[in-house]
């Protein structure tokens, strides 16, 4: 489950971003009448299509492997927290219906600004789906809408307020920070991209790699800033509503005020070594020095999570930073009139962001969810009561990661190869 | 009928009327009929990302139409439906590298297509005839595996489901030897009713049972069987609604029993107010899912007719 949803989550990351780049690309093509945007529109949107199948499939295995390998936890959500994923279904349908007409309507019915527009409804499609499946994320975190007290005590679902699920405490940071760093993922992909081509292309093709990477670039920028504030505004929810998620974050053994901010360190035998401590930093960038941080010696010990989730916050802090630093760079470079996308060691750069980007993206998703451990449904439901424990599941298991191995590599050949057989320079000439 | 296993049916009709087009298909794609495969891929190429939806849609629809059921079935069907994942993988990958990147209606990437569409529809079906009929499912979750994998009314009905797809492909794509097609849809007919009579005896009552549901859905059958054979400008779409009364009265024939009648569905129905809203959303959400399709379904006629 946890590779299918590490694959998952970068297929979904392009899949919410590229629809942007290609509306981007399509609505400057119009107004610029420039058929080198258009051309980057119509190459994008067959990229769109490939890894929209490859990522309808891997989101349909997730949902039937939380189907399969959790059904005592999906039996609970379903007869509670199933509306935001229902709903999904009807974004998902959206984002498909109006995908085929998108391809299936260039230069016909209605003009370019209507194609546009369905273009512009297949990103709204994925963005929901993606905003609507957090919300289930938020409700593992912070569950609401039935009696928990009543559910654990004697396992009976009572009180269900189903609506409830769409509105937890986590919900709106969640939700804001999940969609800000999908997009700056998924732009940092198409930046990586359109870099390492800008690097090998020829002067003909130039221009359209520079002008796919300067709307791609244009995107990652919005977002990576938007991640940074999201994600304060996250970490200050968690000290409210999963304090131990949040004390194991900041390794805070014990609960304090004036608490400092731990840089980095590694628990050996339960004491935190080597590590950098900031006076009150904690504590204000709480809100005062007098605030006081959750500590774990507030829960039990078998209820905290695996303490390496600081060390893994901790470097996904040090990377925003670094991405954030980059992007400054950019920006005053062009600023200044340097033309940042013209020079190969910024290019270099650029290819390194976006694999950091990746795994940037992986290691918040990793934080998150090892943060939550033991438990599936935050103090409600722990994963060891959820699981399907059948060993009839690991061959299969292993197949799936031999299938993801064998198509991924597969769909980026078989893009390489169509778009070898199928040149920039012609089709700046087609359109 | 209870309006919660009503909507479910429903959905599962509209899947697995698309599906099973796709059947006919990727049957054709392996072995078939060269003279119409090129406007099989017309037809696929936009409707494919759709069927798929249809398959989530089913599943969150069940999950959330019968909750407490999951824990049962998903324990016990793990291996044949996480199979049908896996197989889903192939479907859609090498469909959108046939259909995309590679000229013409032959291509190696239809045929591996075309057999990992037969293959999933085979998981599909003989999970579904286990389920329905118990075959190889003893409760609480006792599965023997190679029994529903291989139980006899699954692999019926799998063969009823794959001569039906061809007889239905060939009324929609208007095939040559119609008449072998037909009397292919007639032999897959007789098969599963047969089927349906001896390994589950008591779905005929519930046919007979649902007088005004039987009427409708054979007035549709033989309306769509009439006009599909004469041809005119809606022929090409009735089959689709032949296939979804047909399903839509196997699940009356059925209902609400699961396990071989052994058990009621309706006792695994959601029974919160989560159940409630789920149906409202349904009815909303599918409003919305038909007008966009009617939507599409006109932008694609238009451009077959060359429309600018």
């Amino acid at each position: 489950m946890g590779f299918s949803l590490a694959v998952h989550i970068i297929l979904a990351s392009v899949g919410v971003a590229l629809p942007v780049i290609i509306v981007i690309a399509e609505l400057l093509g119009i107004r610029k009448n420039d058929k080198v945007y258009t051309a980057l529109a119509r190459r994008l949107s067959l990229v769109l299509v490939v890894l929209f199948a490859i990522g309808t499939a891997s989101g349909t295995l997730v949902a039937l492997e939380l189907f399969l390998l959790w059904p005592t936890f999906m039996s609970l959500v379903g007869q509670v927290a199933i509306l935001p994923v229902y709903v999904e279904v009807f974004a998902f349908f959206l984002e498909a219906i109006f995908l085929a007409i998108y391809m299936y309507s260039w230069n016909t019915l209605g003009g370019r600004k209507i194609h546009a527009l369905f273009g512009v409804l297949v990103g709204i499609g994925a963005a929901a789906s993606a905003i609507l499946i957090t919300m289930l994320n938020s409700w593992m975190n912070t569950p609401n809408g039935f009696d928990i007290s009543a559910y654990l005590k004697s396992g009976v679902i009572a009180g269900v307020k189903p609506l409830m699920v769409f509105a937890t405490p986590a919900t709106v940071i969640e939700v804001s920070h999940m969609l800000a760093t999908t997009y700056f993922a998924g732009a940092f992909i198409f930046c990586m991209y359109m870099a390492l081509r800008l690097l090998k292309s020829n002067a003909k093709s130039r221009e359209y790699y520079r002008k796919g990477l300067m709307i791609a670039f244009s995107l990652a920028a919005v977002a990576t800033f938007a991640s940074a504030y999201t994600g304060v505004l996250s970490i200050n929810s968690l000290a409210r509503v999963q304090p131990e998620k949040y004390a194991a974050f900041e390794a805070n053994l014990f609960s304090m005020a004036n608490a400092p901010e731990i840089i980095g360190g590694i628990f050996i035998n339960g004491t935190l070594k080597d590590y950098i401590s900031i006076p009150n930093l904690q504590s204000v960038l709480l809100g005062s020095p007098s605030i006081v941080v959750p500590g774990l010696n507030q829960f039990p010990n078998n209820t905290w999570p695996p303490l390496i989730v600081h060390d893994t916050f901790d470097i996904m802090v040090f990377l925003a930073f670094g991405f954030a630093g980059f992007i400054l760079l950019i920006l005053l470079m062009a600023l200044f009139k340097q033309r940042p996308f013209e020079r190969a060691w910024i290019l270099r750069l650029v290819i390194i962001a976006g694999v950091f980007a990746v795994i940037l993206l992986e290691l918040g998703w990793m934080t998150a969810e090892v943060g939550r451990q033991p438990w599936i449904i935050y103090n409600v439901m722990l994963v060891s009561q959820a699981a399907n424990t059948s060993p009839s599941i690991i061959p299969i298991a292993i197949a799936f990661v031999a299938v993801y191995v064998f198509i991924l590599p597969l769909t980026i050949f078989i893009l390489k190869r169509v778009f070898r057989n199928k040149p920039v320079d012609g089709d700046l000439v087609s359109y | 009928m209870n309006i919660l296993y009503g909507l479910n049916l429903a959905i599962f009709s509209a899947f697995f009327t698309l599906f099973s087009v796709e059947i006919g298909i990727a049957l054709h794609f392996l072995f078939g009929n060269p003279d119409k495969l090129e406007s099989m891929k017309k037809y696929i190429s936009p409707i494919w990302e759709i069927t798929g939806t249809f398959a989530v849609f089913y599943v969150v629809n069940f999950i959330a139409t019968f909750p407490s059921a999951i824990v049962i079935i998903g324990t016990a069907y793990v291996v044949p439906l996480l199979m049908a994942a896996l197989l889903f993988i192939f479907r859609n990958a090498f469909l959108a590298y046939g259909v995309y990147y590679e000229s013409g209606s032959r291509s190696r990437y239809l045929k591996i297509y075309g057999a990992a569409t037969i293959i999933t529809a085979f998981f599909v079906i003989v999970v579904l005839s286990s389920a329905i009929g118990g075959y190889g499912f003893n409760m609480p979750n006792q599965i023997h595996l190679i029994q529903v994998l291989f139980n006899p009314f699954g692999i019926s009905m799998f063969f009823a489901v794959a001569l039906i797809a061809l007889f239905v492909n060939s009324l929609i794509f208007n095939t040559e030897r119609k008449a072998l097609y037909t009397l292919f849809g007639a032999a897959g007919i007789l098969w599963a009713v047969f089927a349906m009579r001896t390994y589950l005896s008591y779905s005929i009552n519930g046919i007979v049972s649902n007088l005004p549901v039987l009427i409708i859905s054979v007035a549709l059958l033989l309306v769509s069987l009439v006009f599909g054979v004469k041809r005119n400008r809606i022929s090409s779409f009735l089959p689709f609604f032949f296939t979804f009364s047909a399903i839509v009265l196997f699940g009356f024939a059925v209902y609400p029993y699961w396990f071989g009648g052994t058990i009621s569905s309706l006792n695994y129905l959601s029974s919160t107010a989560t159940g409630y809203f789920s149906s409202i959303i349904t009815v909303i959400g599918g409003t919305f899912v038909i007008v966009a399709l009617l939507y599409f379904i006109r932008i694609v006629y238009l451009k077959q007719r060359g429309y600018k």
